[in-house]
C-alpha cells in the first residue's frame, strides 16, 4: 500500500535576484514546485532548464536561481511517499521527473486539496523506475501555430504611414472593423499605450525629422500634422523633446 | 547588414522582451518554448516593422515563421534585400 503524505506547503516562497535556493531533500521526500515566474533550474536529468510561469516540476533534486532584476516567487509542496521504487533508492530514473504533463498544467498547488494525495498515489503507482526522465518527457507546452491576429498590426501600420494626416479612433477602428472602445483597450493593454498617445509620438517624431532635414517653418509643419495652431504644436513639442521646435532647429543646424 | 549581425540583434532584443540573459538563447531555440506567447510575437511584428521599417505580407504572419531567430532573421533579410 503506497502512502503519499503533504508534509507542507508554501503559498509564497519570494527568491531574490540572482538568489538560489536548494532543496536536498531525504530519499523519500520530493518537492512540488510551481514557478510563478520565469525561473532557472537545475535538475540532476537536467542542468539547463527554464521553467516559466505556471510550470510545476516535481524532483527529489532541485536547485532554483531567480535571473531577474526584481524579486521572484514559487509555490512549493512537501510531500513524503513510501512507494517502496522511490524510498528504497531505486529512485534514479525518478529524479527530475517533468510532472507537467502528467498534471497537465490545469491542477496547481493552489487548488490542491487532499484530493490531491489521491492523485499523486496515483502517478506513483503508475511510475516504473525506468520510466521517462525530464530528458525524455517533452514540456507540456505547444508552440504557437497558426495564423497571428493581424488587426492590432495593421494598425500600427496605418498609424505610421498616415502619422501626417488628422486621424480619429474611429477611422483606426473602422479600418478593422471593431468597436472604438475594443480597440483603445486592446491595444492600450497590449502595446500599453492608447492608440491616439502613439500617433501624437510618430507626430512629434515626423515633426523633428521634417525639422532637421527640411526648410519647412514651423507654422506649415504644424498644419501639415493637423495641429490647429503653431502655439499648440510647439507646447507639445517642447513637452516630448524638451526644447522649443526653434531651438530645436537651431541647435541641429548649429551641430552640422 | 549581414545576416549574423542580424541574428544578433535580433537575439539581443528578443533576450530582453523576455527577460533573458543574452546568451540564454541560440539562433535555433524554440522561442515558444523561451515564453514568446501571441502576444510578445505580435509586439515583436510591430517592433521590427518600425526599426527596420519593413511590412510584413499576410502569409508572413503565421507564429511558425517567428518561432526561432534564425527564421525571423531570414525573414527580416529578405524584406531588407527587396528595399
Amino acid at each position: 500500500m503506497v502512502s503519499t503524505k503533504i508534509i507542507s506547503i508554501v503559498m509564497e516562497e519570494k527568491i531574490l535576484p540572482g538568489q538560489i535556493l536548494e532543496f536536498p531533500y531525504k530519499h523519500d521526500e520530493f518537492v512540488l514546485l510551481e514557478a510563478m515566474d520565469i525561473l532557472e533550474a537545475n535538475t540532476v536529468n537536467n542542468p539547463k532548464l527554464l521553467l516559466h510561469q505556471g510550470d510545476c516540476i516535481f524532483v527529489q533534486k532541485l536547485v532554483v536561481r531567480n535571473p531577474h532584476v526584481f524579486p521572484a516567487s514559487v509555490k512549493l509542496m512537501k510531500i513524503r511517499s513510501s512507494q517502496p521504487m522511490l524510498a528504497s533508492g531505486q529512485s534514479e530514473a525518478m529524479k527530475g521527473y517533468w510532472i507537467t504533463t502528467y498534471l497537465n498544467s490545469k491542477l496547481k498547488i493552489s487548488d490542491m486539496g487532499s484530493s490531491f494525495e489521491v492523485m499523486m498515489e496515483d502517478w506513483l503507482k503508475k511510475c516504473k523506475p525506468d520510466g521517462q526522465t525530464a530528458d525524455d518527457v517533452p514540456p507540456d507546452r505547444d508552440s504557437l501555430n497558426g495564423k497571428m491576429d493581424s488587426r492590432l498590426i495593421r494598425v500600427n501600420r496605418f498609424l505610421r504611414d498616415n502619422c501626417d494626416k488628422s486621424l480619429s479612433l474611429q477611422q483606426l477602428a473602422d479600418m478593422i472593423q471593431c468597436n472604438p472602445v475594443y480597440l483603445c483597450n486592446t491595444y492600450s493593454k497590449i502595446f500599453k499605450i492608447s492608440p491616439m498617445k502613439k500617433l501624437q509620438i510618430l507626430k512629434m517624431q515626423k515633426a523633428k525629422m521634417w525639422l532637421k532635414d527640411t526648410d519647412i517653418s514651423v507654422f506649415e509643419i504644424s498644419h501639415k500634422l493637423g495641429y490647429v495652431s503653431s502655439s499648440q504644436f510647439a507646447e507639445l513639442f517642447k513637452r516630448y523633446h524638451g526644447v522649443s521646435p526653434i531651438e530645436f532647429r537651431r541647435e541641429t543646424r548649429l551641430g552640422e | 547588414m549581414t545576416i549574423e549581425h542580424l541574428i544578433q540583434e535580433l537575439q539581443t532584443r528578443v533576450c530582453e522582451m523576455l527577460v533573458l540573459r543574452p546568451d540564454a538563447i541560440s539562433a535555433q531555440s524554440d522561442l515558444g518554448i523561451c515564453g514568446l506567447d501571441s502576444i510578445k510575437t505580435v509586439l515583436l511584428v510591430v517592433e521590427l516593422e518600425e526599426n527596420y521599417n519593413i511590412n510584413f505580407a499576410e502569409q508572413d504572419l503565421f507564429f511558425e515563421h517567428f518561432n526561432t531567430i534564425e527564421k525571423l532573421a531570414k525573414l527580416v533579410f529578405s524584406k531588407l534585400m527587396l528595399m
